[in-house]
Parts: C-alpha cells; structure tokens; sequence
C-alpha cells in the first residue's frame, strides 16, 4: 500500500493551493504551487481513477519526508508551516 | 483306536501332538522323517529373502537419501529467493533514457534513472532534476518518469526565469542540460 495515495497527494495540493495543470491522454496532470508569485514545487498527480495509486514521489518535490508529506494531506500540518520548512531548506525565493 | 484330546503343533521341525492334563506325557504321533519340514515355495522363500530385504533397503536408503537431498535443495533455494528479495529492494535498478519519444524532444545527452521497489509498486528517479513517478512495473514507472520529466520541463518553459523559485529554477537548468525540442 502506498503511503502517499492519489487521493491524498490530491488533499495535499488543496492544502497548497496548488494549481493544477490538466494533461489531456498523458500519464499525470500537474499541480504547481506558487507564493508570492513565483513557483515553488510541482509534482504529478497520476490520471486514472483509482483513489489509492501510489504517489510516493510527492514528498521529495515538496522537499518533505514522506511523513510530513502525509501529515499536509491529513490536515495536522498547515501550509505556512510547510513554506517554513521550505525557507529553512533555502527552497524559498529571497 | 483310541481316540485322545489335545492340541497339534510343531515343536523343533517336528509335529508333535499335546494332550491336554490328564495325559501323562506328551506322545509324538509321526516319525519325524514321516512329517514333510517345509514346503518347496516356503523353502525358496527362505533362500529369496534375504536378497530381496537387502534390495528393499537399498531403494529405501536411496529413496530417502533423495528425498532429503531435495528438502536440503528447497530449504537452499527459499533462502536464496529471501536474498534476492532482499538485494533487489537494497539495491535499485538503473535504466539508461536516450530517448523521450514519441514526445517531440531529444535527449542531448543520455542519463540514467534509478528505479526501486517502494510500498508494492515501482518508483523511478531523476535525482538530478528532483523528479520522480511511480508504477505497478520498472517499465511502467520509467514511463511515468519520462512523461513527468516532459511536462515539468514544458510547464517550466511557460515561465519567466523571474517566476520560478530556487528549486524549479534548478530543475529547468538541469533538464536543459538534457533534453531540447526535437527542431
């Protein structure tokens, strides 16, 4: 069983705020995840209709460990807290 | 004739008849050359078995040799499996990309992906690029790669160098370094 799972890497980029990139007959859609203006990370959201395809690649492009990853998509970690660990990480613009 | 009570059996190779209490003592009823001592098929019997009980025991001992030969075997090749279990998920798969078709862009220079086992499925990374994508298969999650590879590479394109955080402005550098449109 995946840890990160479509519906929740589908969580994850509504606690984002993510935009999502439709992708007509290709493999992913895409969610872009922007802060004051400039983009921050993307990562695929796979197309298909299961709910529990594996998205375990998320958590690297958001620069988190697979738990923090899932704790964004279960709710207990908020987004600001998320850009923090980003501008600890340097992955925020100056 | 007198007729007396008692059991008949043999005793010695000998027949012998045992009269029940009362009797005084026991009366043998034949000579002994009188009684035939074995048959012809008991006495050939006696000459075969031994030779046929050394046979049998020597196919028992090699059945049993052999079987346990093939339990050892087992027991050897359900290691063996446990290892090769465990190596394939320790030690990742490396595939080469030297091509992005039928996407219209070519590979400048070829590089591999690493692909590994995680939670049942396949997941394939370009550490580089900090892409990655799953699949049920290696094949599958290579493909997934390729076209996360494309549309992240395209999606960056979209944007100007001054919209583009440290991290997708390091991205574009390196998929740059990599693939370009097909002209």
């Amino acid at each position: 069983m995946p840890i990160i799972t479509k519906e929740l890497a589908l969580s994850i980029a509504k606690k984002l705020e993510a935009e999502i990139q439709k992708r007509s007959k290709k493999a992913h859609d895409l969610a872009k995840v922007y802060h004051d203006g400039k983009l921050i990370a993307s990562f695929g959201i796979r197309r298909g209709s299961k709910k529990n395809l594996g998205h375990d690649f998320v958590p690297a492009a958001l620069y988190v460990g697979p738990n923090q990853a899932r704790l964004l998509g279960q709710c207990p970690l908020k987004r600001e807290e998320w850009l923090e660990i980003l501008r600890e990480k340097g992955k925020l613009p100056a | 004739m007198e007729r007396r009570s008692g059991s008949v059996g043999i005793c010695e190779d000998v027949l012998v008849f045992q009269p029940t209490a009362g009797w005084e003592s026991p009366e043998c009823l034949f000579e002994p050359e009188t009684v035939p001592r074995r048959s012809k098929i008991a006495s050939q019997w006696e000459d075969l078995a031994p030779t046929i009980f050394d046979n049998l025991t020597k196919v028992l001992l090699t059945r049993w040799h052999d079987v346990a030969r093939i339990q050892s075997l087992e027991k050897e090749i359900l290691l063996l499996r446990d290892r090769l279990t465990m190596m394939e998920e320790i030690f990742p798969v490396e595939v080469p990309i030297e091509t992005l078709a039928p996407d219209p862009y070519e590979v400048i220079r070829s590089f591999h992906v690493v692909v590994q086992p995680f939670a049942e499925e396949y997941l394939a990374r370009f550490f580089d690029a900090n892409l990655a994508a799953s699949g049920a298969t290696v094949e599958e999650a290579v493909f997934n790669l390729k076209d996360m590879i494309v549309a992240t590479y395209e999606m960056l394109c979209d944007h100007e160098e001054s919209e583009l955080g440290p991290g997708p402005a390091k991205q574009l550098q390196v998929l740059k370094a990599f693939l370009r449109e097909s002209s």
